[in-house]
């Protein structure tokens, strides 16, 4: 054993270092199985959204700019006779939000979307009770609009506003896209950086604040002018936060209206 | 050897190591991406690909990092350092995928070029939780890219195997960047202790071999230090050697490695002027020493490489002294003609 | 190698021996407690202390509840597995056949948890409740439950 010496280009294993590297061999396919499930089991924060990636849907309905862009459908109507309207924010293709498209479309077709009834194509992302809307195809994702005659349907989406007061919330800020649905995960320190481009190329930024029982809520965060206050936010993405301001329900959305210079804390452990 | 540079040269022994690497490759994604669609369905597809290659790229690195040690330990490693090379270059190549996937990823389809993204998306420099971890991966990634470029002996010629060295001792820079990379990201997004565990035991396995390996270098540099009066060397009695084999010294900059080669005796540095292999623990074959890391060969007399190749190493000249041998310390050029002692 | 470049390796890692587990041990300190919002104001009701009925139906529980009098009834649902639609919304109907603008609209199903709905006793007094699982968005019927009160 002692005499044995392997050179690499005579291609043979003197005995003893043969059984060395056969060994060596198990033992590394082993570690590397054995790490491959290991390490896939370990990841645990994957979420249950989605993104119905490459599958369009056309949808109708009434197309509002506060708290965000967003289209609204008519879900029912609840015991006391109420009409009940499910919110979708819109978001553009990859990092970008709609305003300015939105901007672009209504400058060159000279109308006004608000309170309109607007047909558009795109991809739905959803989670956990919210669900969103990918314009896909940009611009031309737009496909009709028309404008409401009747007074009583006028009346009926009118948004329905119940103010809560000022409060503080503790919950992280998460680019609504990937959150619910465009990338999975979509939140955390691993997304930050993800979370600070889609947040800086206009998609609303929403504060996920889990609770005791495990529920999370969602709040749209506004500025208390009731401005985008997208860059602002920037710095305190994928941290724990507080945000104080004005709450206020609109429809089925809760939006958190914040002062960005004040409004914003970091929470410390 | 270098006469010619080719981009490989191809041997049995080489096809089989990359076979090996193969292996590995796929039946660590085979096994990460068959567990992660079974129990993690819903995982986005490119950041399952992120994850198993930036985690299969740090288990390479590791293996990567072990072999030099463990060579040190026992020569029964030494096939593994043999075409180490192909496997830092996988690891570079994996962990390219796993980064500029990330860079797209992440990055990409946003109001602001990726690279610059990638420094100013995460601005919070000073907080360790909330440090841009992606950052350290880049740089991670920018040497390793330096060190797969210039693996190949032509780089190893051209810059100088003490310059070539030092660029690939980076590795340990690298190891740490990522080791930090992987903290800093997603060990605080996962709560699981698994990922840290396993980290832990990775890097207390290369630290610990490394220590081992280089503490008993060390202490062996000591001992073999052994000062005659007319500043000779005792390098020990002729009975001593075995066949073909070498004795060590230290002339306390470098090692010596003395031949025993039938009835004839000859002193060469023990550093290899390939990548400085420990020749002393080398064979003579044919007449020729052989390094065992690569198997490069030098004449016992004068320490060249035969034609067509020319690597030359320092000899040494030895005297005998009873039954003893001596070596002068004084190293003469590289490629001319040491004293050998003949009985 | 040299004596120089063996004292340069072993330095390297003695000092990467103290750097690596300082690093590892400091980053996993500063790991952030997850956070949670105890104000939990938001559509927040108590569940009713009796159950009438309960029933499972693949990924559902549904538990009809009241109080002791009586006097106030509520559905709970439960997801166990979460549907894959852009909206769950639930709604009582009053018929077999399920037509959104007959129906009642109760509110709708996130992912996590169960969802407590109050109902009026006049709905109760019926002799069978149609519990609807519906998404509006894609006009799609989910889930058809009967219950008898
Ligand atoms: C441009 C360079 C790089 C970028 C942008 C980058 C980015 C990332 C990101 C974003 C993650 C988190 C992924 C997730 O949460 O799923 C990650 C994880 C990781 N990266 Fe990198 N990385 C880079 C280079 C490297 C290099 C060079 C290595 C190793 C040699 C590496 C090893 C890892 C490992 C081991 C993980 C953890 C994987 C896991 O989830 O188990 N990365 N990287
Ligand atoms: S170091 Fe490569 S052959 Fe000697």
């Amino acid at each position: 054993m002692k005499n044995e010496f392997y050179i690499g280009y005579i291609n043979k294993l003197p005995k003893q270092t043969a059984k060395t590297i056969k060994k060596s061999i198990f033992v590394l396919i082993f570690v590397f199985v054995a790490s491959g499930v290991v390490i896939a089991l370990h990841h645990q924060k994957v979420s249950n959204s989605k993104f119905e990636l490459g599958q369009l849907s056309t949808i109708e309905g009434y197309y509002f700019n506060e708290p965000v862009p967003m289209i609204k459908l008519l879900e029912g109507k609840d015991i006391h006779g109420n009409h009940i309207f499910k919110s979708i924010p819109l978001v553009n293709y990859a990092k970008f939000g709609v305003e300015e498209l939105v901007g672009i479309y209504e400058e060159e077709n000279k109308i006004s979307l608000q309170g309109k009834k607007v047909k558009i194509v795109g991809t739905y992302l959803y989670d956990d009770g919210k669900a969103l809307f990918e314009l896909t195809k940009r611009a031309e994702s737009i496909l009709e609009v028309s404008s409401l005659n009747d007074p009583a349907i006028k009346e009926m989406i009118q948004p329905k506003i119940e103010k809560l007061g000022v409060n503080s919330i503790k919950g992280e800020i998460v680019d609504s896209k990937c959150y619910f649905g465009a990338m999975r995960p979509g939140f955390g320190k691993t997304h930050r950086a993800c979370a600070v481009r889609c947040i800086s190329g206009g998609i609303p930024p929403v504060l996920a604040a889990t609770n005791y029982s495990g529920e999370v809520n969602y709040f749209l965060i506004r500025g208390s002018e009731k401005e985008a206050i997208n860059k602002e936010v920037l710095p305190y993405v994928a941290e724990p936060v507080r945000l104080t301001g004005e709450l206020v329900k609109i429809d089925d959305w809760m939006v958190i209206y914040v002062n960005p210079k004040s409004g914003i804390e970091r929470v410390k452990n | 050897m270098s006469h010619q540079y080719k981009a490989i040269h191809w041997n049995p022994q080489k096809k089989a190591y990359d076979l090996l690497i193969v292996l590995l490759i796929i039946s660590y994604l085979l096994a990460f991406v068959g567990v992660s669609a079974i129990i993690h369905p819903n995982l986005d597809p490119v950041n399952l690909l992120i994850r198993a290659f930036g985690s299969l790229s740090l288990l390479l690195l590791h293996l990567v990092l072990i072999i030099g040690p463990l060579c040190r330990l026992s020569a029964r490693f030494l096939p593994m350092l043999y075409n180490r090379r192909h496997l830092g270059v996988s690891t570079f190549l994996i962990a390219a995928f796993h980064g500029i996937l990330s860079l797209i990823q992440f990055h990409a389809y946003g109001d602001s070029n990726m690279l610059i993204s990638l420094f100013t998306a995460n601005t919070q420099y000073t907080s360790l939780a909330q440090f841009p971890f992606q950052v350290l991966g880049f740089f991670a990634l920018i040497i390793l890219f330096f060190m797969a470029a210039t693996s190949h002996d032509f780089w190893l010629k051209n810059l100088g195997q003490n310059f070539w060295k030092r660029l690939h001792m980076l590795i340990y820079l690298v190891y740490i960047l990522v080791i930090m990379h992987v903290m800093l990201g997603v060990i605080q997004l996962e709560s699981s202790p698994l990922l840290v565990i396993f980290l832990c035991i990775g890097f207390s396995l290369v630290i610990g071999l490394h220590l081992l390996a280089g503490w008993k270098e060390v202490k062996l540099d000591r001992q073999l230090q052994e000062l005659k009066d007319d500043g000779y060397l005792l390098v020990g009695s002729i009975n001593s050697w075995e066949e073909g084999k070498a004795r060590i010294v230290n002339n306390g900059k470098q090692r010596i490695a003395i031949f025993k080669n039938g009835n004839e005796f000859s002193a060469i540095s023990n550093r290899c002027a390939h990548q400085g292999g420990p020749l002393g623990e080398g064979q003579v074959i044919d007449g020729l020493i052989t390094c065992p890391w690569h198997g490069y060969q030098y004449r016992t007399d004068d320490g060249c490489s035969p034609p067509p190749f020319t690597e030359k190493v320092s000899t040494f000249n030895l005297q005998l002294l009873g039954d003893k041998i001596l070596v002068d310390p004084i190293p003469n050029q590289p490629g001319t003609k040491g004293e050998q002692v003949k009985l | 190698m040299t004596k120089a470049q063996r004292k340069l390796h072993l330095l390297s890692w003695i000092v990467l021996s103290i750097c690596i587990p300082l690093g590892f041990i400091s980053s996993f300190l500063v790991i952030p407690d997850k956070i949670m919002q105890e104000n939990v104001f938001l559509n927040k009701s108590i569940q009713l202390e009796n159950i009438l009925t309960k029933s499972s139906h693949d990924n559902l529980i549904v538990l009809l509840r009241s109080d002791s009098e009586k006097s106030k009834y509520q559905l709970e649902v439960i997801i166990t597995t979460p549907f894959k639609t852009p909206e769950v919304g639930t709604y009582i109907s009053s018929s077999q056949n399920f037509i959104m603008d007959e129906a009642y609209y109760l509110g709708n199903l996130g992912s996590a948890n169960g969802k407590l709905f109050s109902l009026p006793s006049s709905l109760v007094q019926q002799e069978q409740i149609q519990v609807v699982l519906f998404d509006p968005i894609k006009n799609e019927l989910l889930k058809q439950i009967t219950i008898t009160p």
